[in-house]
């Protein structure tokens, strides 16, 4: 009876978690949006820094999502199994210096003490998907039902794949067991500074290093996507521009979420300064795409799906810039806006210039 | 309905030199010839892989000078060897190849799930491709090169690595969409399939076409001692 209602709870949550990491976009930030406003509300009375705000939700979001993947991740076990690796987490989770040092960290109003909490929670993110892999059956080579808990069943709401390309580009980082290994690395490093283990190097040492070294990998997995896939499928109606653009977005959001937030909290970067950055990259990348298309090849294919839609993504984003610029958001949050504008601009519907509907002509 | 007219090009270990011929709707084409005879280097110059150096290719009313991208779009290529992205799942590659088509996502749910149907895919459509067997990356090769109904279907060696089961299932999708009114390019040295398939069969030899028609026809022109492709080919090609 116990053996079949665990395994009913386990088909449940194997459902549930399916559907949870749907990647249901709009669900997933519209409840985002919702916790933050709830949270900004509860925390915004002590601190007043928006960055400081937004860094502490998201740390806080971060510490529950890893322990719920935890949990995800023990209910594939036997069930007496995970139960008991479930009591030891909650003993040792109770009882860590470790854990007590990092709640004071998320305490603290300071910009400092939140960036080194989100270092370290996303290494945690890289511990517990690490475990994921193992636990998936990777090395015995079967067939992993849920790849890093990631692994959706359906289609993404792409409809130019521009957007899904950001997604798997995501994905191509994620699963890259050196990517995690580094990952885990920096953040077990930093453990040990905020545990005040004697580790050679300063903060900034470790940070930049450990952030140039994830930079290098980013590029060096993204890069031969786009001649890969156009030449296992030389007739999909996009160029390599365009898929490089995607995945430029795609490098841009991982390390813009790393380093940018660490410049901006170590060496002072200003809220203005990270927007004339932001915007400079922006522009750049831009109006490289838009003399692309100058070309007859390249306006043939299309990358936005028309000049109007161009000038609607300009205007928009400089709409989202005069915005952030009167009321003199912080940087961090500046980047989740302009990071958020992107994927909607990207994963909106675009009238493609050619159709793989065949005519009546046929 | 494919068109191919005079057709030159050539690639490090393989030319083409003058080819000819049509593959009208709903007819399936072989292309047979010993390794390196040029058939790869075909597929891939049909597929928009290759540089043309001279001739003509028109599907249907669009001609590959003037209309490259339209002609690209319709026409699905199962590349030899297949590679894909092993980081992604089946499923995965199958969506993201699907959106770059701009197929809505309730037309890709549906074209993945007809096509894991067809080719017994199951729970490996969800595995990820850097542990599939090469039987499973075929067919998601496969599945990959006709997730957009294309109507020129260009599949170099498509029943390789796969058991009798797994031909079968292949089998039976390209009669499918010869079916439906596509036309099939069928690059292949496996000569009892291409015998089983084929309305037409050519065979190319150092980048020439030497033989063109039906398995009778090519049998009456070759005079061949044993009625069969392989003994077509062993009459103009000689033995091994």
């Amino acid at each position: 009876m116990l053996k079949s209602s665990a395994r009913y709870w386990q088909i449940r949550a194997g459902q549930s978690l399916s559907k949870a990491t749907g990647l249901d976009y709009f669900l997933v930030l519209l409840l985002g949006c919702l916790l933050y406003l709830i949270g900004r509300s509860w925390v915004g009375s002590t601190i007043e820094s928006p960055g400081v705000i937004l860094l502490t939700m998201i740390n806080v979001g971060l510490g529950v999502g890893i322990l719920a993947l935890w949990v995800i991740l023990l209910w594939r076990l036997p069930f007496w199994l995970a139960i008991g690796s479930l009591i030891l987490t909650i003993w040792w989770l109770t009882t860590s210096p470790i854990i007590s040092t990092l709640l004071e960290h998320t305490a603290q109003p300071e910009i400092y003490s939140q960036l080194l909490v989100l270092l370290t929670g996303l290494g945690g993110l890289g511990a517990i998907s690490a475990l994921a892999q193992l636990t998936n059956g990777y090395k015995s080579g079967r067939p992993s039902k849920y790849w890093l808990v990631l692994n959706h069943k359906s289609p993404l709401p792409s409809y130019s794949g521009l957007g899904s390309l950001v997604i798997m580009g995501f994905l191509r980082i994620l699963r890259d067991r050196i990517f995690v290994a580094v990952l885990i690395f920096l953040t077990l490093m930093l453990l040990a500074k905020i545990s005040g283990w004697a580790i050679p190097g300063s903060w900034l040492t470790i940070v930049i290093t450990g952030i140039m070294t994830l930079s290098v990998m980013i590029s060096r997995k993204l890069g031969p996507l786009a001649s890969s896939l156009l030449t296992n499928f030389p007739g999909l109606p996009t160029t390599k521009g365009a898929i490089d653009f995607a995945l430029g977005i795609t490098s841009l959001v991982i390390v813009a979420a790393l380093s940018w937030t660490i410049l901006f909290g170590l060496l002072g970067l200003t809220a203005t300064d990270t927007l004339w950055l932001t915007g400079i990259f922006l522009v750049g990348q831009i109006s490289i795409t838009l003399i692309a298309r100058s070309s007859r090849e390249s306006a043939e294919l299309g990358l936005l799906g028309g000049w109007w839609i161009v000038i609607i993504q300009l205007s928009a984003l400089a709409i989202i810039y005069q915005i952030m610029w009167q009321f003199n958001l912080s940087g961090v949050m500046l980047i989740l806006l302009v990071v958020l504008s992107l994927f909607v601009a990207l994963t909106s519907y675009q009238e493609p210039t050619h159709s793989a509907t065949i005519s009546s002509t046929w | 309905m494919l068109k191919v007219q005079d057709l030159c090009a050539r690639s490090p270990n393989e030319t083409l030199s003058g080819i000819s011929f049509e593959v009208p709707n709903g007819q399936i084409l072989a292309v047979v010839g010993r390794s390196d005879s040029g058939k790869h280097l075909l597929g891939e110059v049909l597929a928009g892989k290759g540089h043309i150096i001279s001739g003509e290719i028109q599907a249907n009313s669009y001609r590959h000078r003037t209309h490259r991208q339209k002609i690209q779009i319709q026409t699905g290529y199962l590349a030899n060897p297949v590679e894909l992205e092993e980081f992604l799942t089946g499923f995965e590659l199958l969506d993201l190849i699907g959106s770059l088509y701009h197929l809505a996502p309730k037309d890709r749910s549906r074209m993945i799930e007809s096509l894991a149907t067809a080719l017994d895919l199951g729970s490996y459509l969800y595995g990820v491709i850097e542990l599939a067997s090469l039987a499973t990356r075929q067919k998601i090769g496969l599945a990959a090169a006709l997730i957009h109904s294309p109507r020129i279907i260009i599949l170099d060696e498509p029943a390789q690595y796969l058991d009798f089961v797994g031909q079968e299932l292949v089998e039976k999708l390209m009669l499918d969409h010869a079916r439906e009114g596509s036309s099939i390019v069928m690059i292949t040295n496996n000569l009892e399939l291409a015998e089983r398939l084929a309305d037409e069969i050519i065979v190319l030899d150092q980048g020439q076409k030497i033989l063109e028609g039906t398995l009778q026809q090519l049998i009456n022109q070759t005079k061949s001692h044993t009625r069969s492709l392989k003994g077509v080919m062993e009459t103009v090609l000689g033995h091994a």
